[in-house]
């Protein structure tokens, strides 16, 4: 009478549970809107996560460009890099007649200005060199 | 199973404008045989509800992965199989004490449940079927009940035939001696 087999003759196919009426007929619309609440809380969470991270990146983008239009606004002349540079900057801003002109407007004597070595004595010379 | 369909079913579910009907559609076959296949596990309709929706999320999550190698109701029963082990894992405590540690508390809670009608005799089977430790429990549900071959309980559980029909018959025994007991 215990066994399984002669068990399963009255019980087997007499299940005695139940589920509840109009539940399995409503089952795809239910679980079509569980998807669809699940799929947007889980796009929501993770915009959640990282708009914190995508507001400081934001600032910092912001600071760094104000920073450096501030920065290129005050900077707007290039220093020349080296002599090299200065010279030629130099070349370009003034021509040789420029040079001429000046010269003559401020009627400066060369001759007079240049320094010869005879000018100095052999102390002063000597002294010149050690320093 | 249902070959035909289930080609229909992955076809329509590969293709993004006919997804919804697709899994529609696999709901509409497989809803009743998981949702007892839970149910007899847990026993509790609001639990049995709440471990298919999970099943179903994950299935909707993956079925775009699943290799069409395997049957496409032994990938479905995995999944829930999974699903209620996990479930009865973590409610462990919880449910021994009050489905099998007290015969009285278990009997007062299947009479008492709305979704239960059966007579003393079902009760008793059923406790029997409770007491038996998770693994063996599903292996007695899925070959008595459900009428699964050994060789499809394998690939759902990825056990070897032999271990299954060993844990099998176990069961047998241990519900058989209960019975004698309570008769």
């Amino acid at each position: 009478m215990t066994k399984i087999k002669n068990i399963s003759s009255n019980y087997k196919d007499n299940n005695p549970l139940k589920a509840p009426d109009g539940y399995f007929e409503a089952f795809e619309d239910h679980m079509m809107n569980f998807i669809h609440t699940q799929e947007q809380s889980s796009t929501q969470k993770i915009i959640n996560l990282i708009k914190p991270w995508l507001t400081l990146a934001a600032i910092f983008i912001a600071i760094t460009l104000t920073f450096q239009f501030i920065k290129k606004d005050e900077n707007s002349y290039e220093y020349p890099n080296n002599i090299d540079q200065l010279y030629s900057d130099l070349e370009y801003e003034l021509s040789e007649d420029d040079i001429i002109e000046f010269i003559i407007e401020e009627n400066l004597n060369l001759e007079e200005s240049e320094l010869e070595l005879s000018d100095f004595s052999d102390e002063e010379i000597d002294e010149l060199i050690m320093f | 199973m249902h070959k035909e369909k289930d080609a229909e079913i992955l076809y329509k579910i590969k293709e993004p404008s006919l997804k919804e009907e697709g899994f529609r559609l696999l709901m509409s076959i497989y809803k009743k045989p998981l949702y007892w296949h839970v149910r007899k596990m847990v026993m509790n309709h609001e639990d049995t509800n709440d471990i298919l929706q999970n099943s179903f999320l994950k299935i909707w999550k993956n079925i775009e992965h699943f290799r069409e190698d395997a049957a496409l109701y032994t990938w479905l029963y995995r999944i829930t199989t999974n699903e209620t082990l996990s479930f009865l894992k973590s409610k462990s405590l919880k449910y021994t004490r009050m489905l099998t540690d007290n015969s009285q508390t278990f009997e007062e809670v299947l009479k008492a449940d709305p979704y239960f009608d059966g007579s003393d005799i079902e009760i008793k089977l059923r406790k029997a079927v409770l007491n038996l430790p998770d693994k063996q429990r599903l292996i007695f549900n899925m070959k008595y009940f459900d009428e699964l071959k050994f060789k499809e309980i394998s690939e759902i559980l990825n056990t070897s035939v032999g271990s299954l029909k060993a844990s099998y018959h176990i069961a047998v025994k241990k519900i058989e001696s209960e019975m004698k007991e309570n008769l």
